[in-house]
């Protein structure tokens, strides 16, 4: 129920703000008279993450969970003349680790990472507050140290919503923070994640 | 909110609050109520104002300004592992939608749903109102055929069946060009034939399969272009697009569905 | 008009929800049947209770006619018995213990149907009156005896209330047999049965939905050890979840055994455990080894031998036929020493069938019931059985029209029925 929890309150604060869409006096409008400007712009981000689904471990054996894990992010959208933007999305991100002792006394470790493949779609809310939605897949890696050493991988579908506010440094480059919810749907493992966020215009027509 | 709910349930006595906590969505729909409901109570004039009748639209429940309209996209449906077991699917399937205005509140509806070895068409009226100026609503029925063919060692398998899902959809209208249109269907079985070679599949499906619930966002993307973004969470015994591997469940099965379409 | 639209957006609420579905067995504690004074049945008792029965009361939930029949699992020196009730409805069945105080005979147990999640408790009883007299007596069953069975049934876990009677119509059909096998050890975990697929847990559980045998799924872990697992990868349709994920061969047995659990807490059993288990704990007379191995299949084959020739010993008539799904597992089938000896159940066309000469040939049932090769194959001395045929009309069919020699399904209990009501 918890993860139930924090999705249903990141797609309420996402859905809330929508509302604020209203609210936002943009310059375009529709319909167009011709073209407005085209753009591409990079999002290079890293924070860290909480994980915040059932972080399921063996019952059979001592362990100690940890879930917080770095998260970096790379994403490119393409901005058209009016309020959606499209782009991909990827990264790497830890969703959470443990120890292991068995009643031998046998230690070990394993950890679950994530590398995204998520297809974007974003909003503005606010000229410097945007929000995102992704859906795609997420690469899954399990790294086991216990009795062996074993890497092992897995794609789940899933997907990502996020919100950021950005400051301008210049004409094409800003600052800013980013709240997003990771989520690998299909083998139920979802992150809370805050990040530091560069944002560059890199290419316009 | 919960106590809210619960009181409303128990009062019903249709669901209880423990039982509740077993249904997944149920935190997605008060986020969405939650949306609404302030909606409801805020003043419509706005600056940055763009009436319906000039913006494009296949979903929102308003009437046509123009005698056709039309949508070309995507559904992807994302297949229950009850039915797939291991193999956790997201199911591309192109979607046609075409719109014929009939008269001042009333128009008609057309859908194709296309994968090649499996199709679905429906047809069907429906009557858009505006209620206010940023709200309307529309009622509508739409009839639907499936059919596919699979052709498995040599054995074709082939089936069919018509559907027919009334609707209502519920439009608000944002600035910027923005619609919001939540869509509530119930899903009907009215017939399933199915063969394995010469054998026929028996299947049993409820008449009340289920129902869908669409939430669709459409705006424009680029220059002049428009497009359409949708959820659709589909509840029901029998998903058309599962035919071919006669599930026997008689019970509803959670289906999401992210639409993507083109608006002309 | 904002009030109607408040109203509208609840009645999304209501019908756009999810349910996560279960259908946990109910506690079966029923005081009368419990007390000291209840004594079990002998096997006359039990044998004479078996046969077709009219469903006079209840029938609206569990349709017009149920199979009655009996199974046992062993337990180091116990036997447990178990009477299943298999009902024409729904894919429902009643799985009960029986016992007798004085003159009467008490059955105690829970239903389930197994298309959705509806189950309850169920409690019977045949009074002297009604046949137990007779039943309980050293004589040989008379046709013309009546024995009727009434009682009451509940949902969930309620006390039972509705009103169930079933009255014996005829013996249970055999004229011809058939192995009706269960897939995956007795069941799928979609089904929501109260133990998870593939588990040593479950095959205990086989024989109570009415399976004579069972398939399974063998795969290896990466140090070898042949374990029994349906999925490629360790999934979370299949596990508890744990962090751990991929193909399951590349973990070894050491680690999947201390930090693994499958969906009901069972650990992800060997081979060998589930083959003994097999032999010495169950009645079932027939096992399909899916082979899901990519390379060798000696070891497999070792294990084959090893536990034939055990449930020999033990006087069990068990056939522990080895799958060939495939062109792949074929190719190394074949690299077997005295392969042309070696059970197996071959899922290829009837040719490759007879090349290796497996001694079962296992068509899908979306084939159809291909009546002329089937009966090229039984004229050849082979049988064949046909996967995984679930639709409960289509079960029916393939029993009227078809004549394969077994059916795998998930639903062992609708097959039991269908094929012993028939005349």
């Amino acid at each position: 129920m918890r993860r139930n929890n924090i999705f249903y309150t990141a797609l309420f604060c996402l859905a809330c703000c929508l509302v604020s869409v209203k609210d936002y006096a943009q310059t375009d409008s529709f319909p167009v008279a011709g073209r407005g400007q085209y753009g591409l712009v990079l999002y290079v981000s890293g924070g860290m993450g909480y994980y915040e689904t059932h972080a399921g471990v063996p019952l059979s054996v001592k362990t100690n969970v940890n879930k917080y894990g770095f998260s970096g992010t790379v994403r490119i959208l393409w901005h058209p003349d009016h309020l959606l933007r499209v782009g991909l999305e990827s990264g790497h991100m830890t969703f959470y680790s443990y120890t292991i002792q068995d009643s031998a006394g046998n230690k070990g470790k394993a950890s679950l990472t994530g590398v995204p493949l998520l297809l974007v779609a974003s909003m503005p809310l606010t000229k410097r507050v945007n929000a995102f939605f992704g859906t795609g897949f997420y690469s899954l890696t399990t790294a086991l140290d216990y009795k062996g050493k074993v890497d092992s991988h897995k794609l789940s579908v899933g997907f990502m919503l996020a919100a950021s506010y950005i400051q301008p440094l210049s004409k094409d480059v800003g600052l800013g923070v980013e709240l997003k919810w990771m989520d690998a749907a299909q083998t139920v493992d979802a992150s809370l994640v805050g990040q530091l966020q560069l944002v560059w215009k890199f290419l316009k027509w | 909110m919960g106590t809210l709910y619960s009181r409303i349930l128990y009062k019903n006595r249709t669901l209880l609050w423990k039982d509740m906590k077993n249904y997944k969505l149920f935190g997605l729909i008060t986020c969405l109520m939650v949306v609404f409901i302030p909606i409801l109570f805020t003043t419509p004039a706005h600056s940055q104002d763009i009436p319906a009748f000039h913006q494009k639209f296949v979903s929102f429940p308003y009437p046509m300004d123009r005698r056709w309209k039309a949508s070309l996209g995507l559904s992807i449906t994302t297949l229950a592992e009850d039915i797939t077991e291991e193999q956790h699917l997201r199911v591309p399937c192109g979607e046609f939608r075409l719109l014929r205005k009939m008269s001042h509140n009333s128009y008609l509806e057309g859908r194709a749903n296309f994968q090649g070895f499996q199709n679905l068409v429906s047809v069907g009226p429906k009557w858009a109102f505006p209620i206010n100026d940023r709200f309307s609503m529309s009622l509508g029925d739409d009839v639907a055929f499936w059919f596919g063919f699979i052709t498995l060692e040599g054995f074709k398998s082939t089936g069919h069946g018509f559907q027919n899902y009334p609707n209502v959809s519920l439009g608000y209208r944002l600035n910027h060009g923005i619609l919001v249109t939540l869509k509530q269907e119930a899903l009907m079985n009215l017939s399933f034939k199915a063969k394995t070679g010469n054998t026929p599949v028996t299947a049993d499906y409820r008449l009340f399969s289920g129902t869908a619930f669409t939430a669709t966002l459409e705006q424009p993307f680029y220059g002049k272009k428009s497009l359409s973004l949708g959820f659709r969470f589909i509840y029901t015994d029998f998903f058309w697009q599962t035919w071919a591997l006669f599930p026997t469940f008689d019970r509803n099965i959670f289906y999401p569905q992210l639409l993507i379409g083109f608006i002309f | 008009m904002k009030k109607y639209l408040t109203i509208s957006l609840l009645l999304f609420l209501f019908t756009s929800c999810v349910k996560k579905y279960e259908a946990p067995v109910p506690d079966t504690k029923w005081k009368k049947f419990d007390s000291v004074i209840a004594t079990p049945l002998s096997y006359n008792t039990r044998q004479k209770m078996e046969g077709i029965y009219t469903v006079v009361e209840g029938n609206d939930n569990f349709g017009e006619q149920a199979a009655l029949k009996w199974s046992y699992t062993v337990n180091g020196p116990d036997t447990s018995f178990t009477l299943s009730m298999f009902c024409e409805k729904q894919v429902s069945y009643f799985v009960c213990e029986a016992k007798r105080i004085d003159t009467n005979i008490l059955l105690n147990g829970y239903w389930r149907k197994m298309v959705n999640t509806e189950t309850g408790l169920g409690r019977f009883t045949i009074s002297q009156k009604n046949g137990a007299n007779h039943l309980l007596s050293g004589a040989a069953f008379n046709p013309a005896d009546s024995i009727i069975i009434t009682g009451v049934y509940g949902t969930d876990g309620d006390v039972p209330d509705k009103t169930i009677k079933l009255k014996y119509l005829r013996p249970l059909y055999r004229a011809t047999p058939l192995h009706i096998v269960a897939h995956r050890l007795g069941g799928r975990n979609s089904d929501l049965l109260p133990q998870s697929e593939n588990s040593v847990e479950m095959l205990r559980l086989a024989a109570k939905f009415g399976a004579t045998g069972v398939e399974t799924d063998v795969r290896t872990t990466s140090d070898g050890v042949l374990i029994i697992y349906h999925d490629a990868t360790l999934s979370e349709r299949l596990i508890q979840k744990d962090g751990l994920l991929g193909p399951i061969e590349n973990y070894t047995y050491a680690q999947l055994n201390t930090l693994v659990r499958l969906l009901h807490g069972e650990h992800i059993p060997t081979l060998r455990e589930v083959l003994t288990t097999l032999v010495y704990n169950t009645s079932l007379n027939f096992v399909w080894l899916d082979t899901k191995l990519h390379g060798s299949l000696q070891q497999l084959r070792d294990i084959q031998n090893e536990f034939q020739i055990k449930a020999n010993a033990a006087g069990r008539k068990l056939d522990i036929s080895i799958g060939i799904p495939d062109r792949i597992v074929l190719e190394n089938f074949i690299q077997l020493p005295d392969f042309r000896n070696i059970p197996a159940v071959c899922e290829l066309p009837p040719e490759d069938v007879q090349n290796v000469n497996a001694h079962i040939w296992g068509p899908r049932w979306t084939l159809g019931t291909q009546n002329d090769e089937v009966a090229n194959i039984h004229a050849q001395g082979r049988k064949a059985f046909v996967w995984t045929l679930d639709v409960p009309g289509n079960i029916e069919t393939f029993l009227k029209e078809g004549h394969f020699d077994g059916i795998l399904s998930n639903y062992p209990s609708a097959v039991a029925y269908y094929y012993y009501a028939q005349k």
